[in-house]
């Protein structure tokens, strides 16, 4: 079961929720993984605390032109979606290593095969264990700017287990897609101000037009009919339940702490929500 | 003129607060970029009039929409 932590707006909880999740679940027995696929800013390793096991380079393969062999056809530019490959009438032709997308369309077309492949890196896989559950986490290197590369590898790396918790960027845009692609459910995290109602709607128009099972946590929450559980009601979309807005949960994450280990009463909402989440996977 | 840029490696840290904050500050003329173009939100703090509204179509076929607006005072 692959289950993915998502949110239109930045600093809602994803974190909060994956990693308090992946801690109650295997203390229920579970086998868990966690993968931090906030490439850009990965941060639950400061909850998870894991002992790093293993560590390596994530790269992408980018064309490298033989000038003698080029015969400037243009075939190359021609495939290339996104310009990272220009073919002009005099010279080889020229790659833009930021724009590729590592897809190898050119190396195939090209009909004089002069483009080989190069490994460039983009950043970093670590893998280890947090007493008990898998931990993966992916850095993109500074000055990289493509993180679905990245989060393809943290996901590949992912061992066999129970359940998967997929820890995703902010957004609704490809490093988010990348991301939450072949969950059976999508938890959108948010909170119950009209920037986290404007966001989680974007996220669900996102998550809709990919076919993906949703339902909303919505953290710090003040009181019961708070404008986001209207809208949630209104727009039948499943609330797998509420974190609440407490002073001692904060002190806790500002101490990198996990709250259902520092927090009494968290553990339980916690696994009120887990027993959500797995009943709606596992309904018909 | 003089261009100040908001950013922030977290997200929800207060960045959209902060310029909305700035911008009841600002004297002269000044221009507001919600350039946080996946999730925009500063539009729901200035209540922008929005006049106009362009499709950008960038080169690999993707588009995003941008907005020009104007807050009154």
């Amino acid at each position: 079961m692959q289950i993915a932590m998502a949110s239109g707006k930045g600093g809602t909880g994803k974190t909060t929720l994956a990693t308090n999740l992946a801690r109650v679940a295997q203390d229920m027995g579970r086998r868990v993984a966690y993968l931090d696929c906030d490439v850009e800013e990965p941060n639950g390793h400061i909850f998870m605390s894991p002992q790093i096991i293993a560590e390596r380079p994530i790269t992408k393969q980018i064309p490298q032109v033989d000038a003698e062999r080029c015969t400037h056809c243009g075939e190359c530019g021609e495939i290339c979606q996104y310009n990272a490959i220009i073919s002009f009438r005099a010279g080889p032709a020229m790659v833009f290593a930021d724009l590729c997308h590592a897809c190898g369309g050119c190396t195939l077309v090209c009909p004089s095969e002069a483009i080989r492949e190069q490994p460039r890196p983009m950043g970093r896989l670590r893998i280890g264990d947090a007493d008990g559950v898998q931990f993966l986490d992916g850095t993109l290197d500074i000055g990289q700017h493509m993180g679905p590369p990245v989060i393809r590898e943290v996901k590949q790396a992912a061992p066999e287990c129970d359940l998967r918790i997929i820890d995703a960027p902010p957004g609704a845009s490809c490093p988010a897609v990348e991301a939450v692609r072949g969950s059976d459910l999508v938890v959108l995290v948010t909170e119950p101000t009209p920037f986290g109602l404007h966001d989680l709607k974007l996220t669900i128009e996102m998550l809709r037009m990919l076919q993906l099972p949703l339902g909303v946590v919505i953290n710090r929450a003040e009181r019961d009919r708070d404008l986001v559980s209207i809208y949630c009601q209104q727009a039948r979309v499943p609330v797998f339940g509420e974190l609440p807005d407490d002073r001692a949960v904060a002190e806790a994450y500002s101490r990198g702490r996990l709250a259902c280990v520092a927090v009494p009463g968290y553990r339980r909402r916690i696994e009120e929500i887990y027993q959500n989440i797995v009943s709606m996977v596992e309904s018909p | 003129m003089k261009e100040l840029v908001v950013i922030s490696g977290k997200g929800g840290t207060g960045k959209t607060s902060l310029v909305a904050s700035l911008a009841t500050l600002a004297q002269g003329t000044a221009v507001l970029a919600d350039c946080d173009v996946d999730a925009a939100d500063l539009h729901l703090v200035l209540e922008p009039r929005i006049e106009r509204r362009v499709r950008n179509h960038a080169a690999s076929g993707t588009s995003a929409l941008y907005r020009l607006w104007q807050t009154d005072g």
